[in-house]
């Protein structure tokens, strides 16, 4: 093998070599940036769905407002309660 | 054909002129200009946001949320990206409920960059969005949102555009609500993404704290339920209802009228800001009778059974003070006293206390001071110094003239009776919770203002005022009550009083034996006149009936 063959040889080696390298490199690059980005996606969509949950406890705060239910009750025609009978939970035991 | 050498040289020597050209403008590009070159390089791809820090969300006793911030989608419009702006506009107005000319004026008006409605309702937003009209987009942007509307409205305070707090637990409290903000510091690519590997600075932003509050929503809802409908039959000018746990003066409701809905402040009228309940001074009348008699009690120099006769005025410092409608009583106990609300009866009483010791129970039982609860508009009420009191006034003080107090103080000093003598410091915030975890608020007891034995002898003498006295209409079927109305007359401008205007009140508790709550009803300038207390009873009764159901309490009585 002649001189100039090993020379040639080693440096297409090289330079082989220094593409795979940028190649990896570059795909390394691509792959955290593309994971960057769902990132960022699943970020915003967490934010959302935090956003709902958020909005969903109002909308519950809302519908459990005793203003509100008393309102409706009114508005079905529901008396209030002149007096609650309450059940002492001792002496039924005692009777038992 | 054989290159000449010559030529090669020239050729060598332009290519290295031109790479030394190029090398010497790069480099002049890149060292040199660097300086001017980054700066605007930067700015295009670098963003630089303040991270906001949200609100931290406000609660009942029982976890009832009573105001968070939520973020809620503003729409705006890139015109010059809109292909037909007249549909645009007139599918916006039908959703928005809007004149669709006004919105299309404003897509015509040759803003590059517009906001079309700001905070939309999410039904809204969710319409718009599948719309899908080019140009059109969406930006979340944070709102208060108060889930009761004008309930608790004194207490919450509101927030204003700039997102301070104002009034009530939302400005008292506003620095540890509001949170510090953070920064974030990024490369964003043409599509406005943060780039991943770029340059990326974060200083994270940190959430305002929870507040947990001692009020109770259902008996909040209660006591504004009572107000509204006492204020309605009286034609009252206003009023308010406090409530407190007299076991370590936790409020449970503080309701004021007129009122605002935090949500609309911009609309509100500025009087109806103002908490009546702690920033409102009023002479209370007869419900300071108790104070007197508790005093004079302490003191051993009366007793329930202690007798005078009562001929429907008394004379002190040359002035004949006079009995409601200046009806005579003949023979009176001291507990009849209260269950008559006899003005004479009271100044017997305050006379054998004499002024110091009179004084001396006032402020102790708080009035004069604030109470120092963590309310904003605190006012102290007013007892004059003992040295600029006259002899008379030993009388008019004993059945609550000549001094000023607010809702709130009665209701605290009421309380005092209510637990077995001691003042408890009356607050709102039940406990916070940040990062670092729950803090609860510690109660605090002031002082004690009188025994135990005087304040069992006070329960069963205001049971007693229930039970048999003028104040029969606040008895509740299954329970015990003990409490004192009050009526007082409006001082005027000359030093006098405002003839036939009055100002009506009910202070009570229940059950009387082992009070579950404490709540003192005040009416402002009722159009019954002296039967405004009738009115502000009956509002007491309403209430007590939520408050005992919704603490579980048990029946004392038999209905």
């Amino acid at each position: 093998m002649t001189w100039e063959i090993r020379t040639f040889g080693v440096t297409a080696a090289a330079i082989a070599a220094g593409f795979l390298l940028a190649l990896l490199y570059l795909g390394q690059i691509t792959g955290v940036s593309a994971h960057g980005y769902e990132m960022q996606r699943l970020e915003a969509h967490r934010d959302e769905l935090r956003r709902q949950s958020a909005l969903l406890d109002v909308q519950l705060a809302k519908l459990d407002a005793p203003a509100r239910i008393e309102a409706q009750a009114a508005r079905l025609g529901l008396a209030r309660v002149g007096h609650v009978r309450v059940m002492n939970a001792v002496e039924l035991a005692a009777r038992k | 054909m054989p290159v000449s050498r010559a030529r090669l040289r020239v050729l060598f020597a332009f290519f290295a002129i031109a790479s030394l050209l190029l090398a010497g403008k790069l480099a002049y590009w890149q060292i040199a200009m660097r300086t001017d070159l980054l700066g605007p390089a930067l700015g295009q791809v670098r963003s630089d946001l303040v991270m906001p820090a949200t609100r931290g969300v406000i609660r009942d006793r029982n976890g009832a949320i009573l105001a968070t911030t939520v973020g809620l989608r503003s729409l705006y419009a890139i015109p010059s990206r809109i292909p037909d702006k007249a549909a645009a506009a007139k599918a916006l107005g039908v959703l928005l409920g809007r004149d669709p000319a006004g919105i299309r004026a404003r897509l015509e008006s040759g803003a590059e960059w517009i906001f079309i409605h700001r905070r939309l309702p999410e039904s809204a937003a969710a319409a718009i969005d599948k719309l899908g009209i080019p140009g059109l987009g969406f930006e979340t942007e944070p709102k208060r949102m108060y889930p009761n509307d004008t309930v608790a409205a004194h207490v919450l305070g509101f927030v204003n555009d700039e997102g301070d707090g104002q009034y009530g637990v939302e400005g008292a409290h506003d620095a540890v609500l509001r949170g510090i903000p953070g920064r974030l510091v990024v490369e964003r690519d043409s599509r406005d993404r943060a780039v991943p590997v770029g340059l990326r600075q974060a200083l994270p932003s940190r959430d305002g704290a929870d507040l947990t509050l001692t009020i109770d929503l259902v008996v909040q809802t209660a006591a504004e339920r009572e107000l509204r409908l006492a204020i309605e039959k009286e034609k009252a000018t206003g009023g308010c209802i406090v409530v407190l746990d007299p076991k370590d003066g936790a409020i449970l409701a503080l309701a004021s009228a007129p009122s605002f809905d935090p949500s609309a402040v911009a609309v509100t009228d500025l009087e109806a800001l103002r908490d009546r309940a702690v920033s409102w001074t009023y002479e209370p009348g007869s419900t300071m009778k108790a104070f007197t008699i508790a005093a004079a009690l302490e003191h051993g120099l009366v007793t329930p059974s202690t007798t005078y006769n009562d001929v429907g005025f008394a004379m002190i410092g040359g002035r004949r003070l006079n009995n409601a409608l200046g009806r005579a009583w003949g023979p009176t106990t001291v507990t009849q006293i209260l269950e008559r609300s006899a003005n004479a009866g009271a100044v017997f009483v305050g006379s054998k206390l004499g002024a110091e010791r009179l004084h001396a129970a006032l402020r102790s039982f708080g009035f004069g001071a604030p109470t120092g609860a963590d309310v904003t508009g605190e006012q102290p009420g007013s007892v004059r110094p003992l040295a600029e009191w006259y002899p008379v006034d030993v009388g008019t003080a004993a059945f609550g003239q000549g001094l000023a107090a607010t809702p709130l103080q009665l209701a605290a000093a009421y309380a005092a009776l209510a637990n077995g003598g001691i003042l408890y410091r009356p607050y709102v915030v039940a406990s916070r919770r940040d990062a670092d975890g729950e803090h609860r608020t510690a109660p605090v007891a002031v002082r004690r203002v009188v025994s135990p034995e005087t304040a069992t002898l006070m329960r069963d003498m205001l049971t007693s005022t229930i039970d048999n006295g003028l104040a029969k209409n606040a008895q509740l079927s299954a329970f015990s009550v003990a409490g004192k109305t009050g009526t007082a007359q409006i001082p005027d401008k000359s030093g006098s009083y405002e003839s036939d205007e009055y100002i009506s009140s009910f202070a009570g508790f229940a059950p009387a034996k082992d009070p579950a709550f404490v709540a003192v009803v005040v009416l402002e300038r009722p159009k019954s006149r002296l039967l405004g207390t009738l009115t502000a009873t009956n509002a007491f009764k309403g209430l007590a009936l939520d408050a005992l159901r919704t603490a579980r309490v048990q029946p004392d009585r038999k209905p």
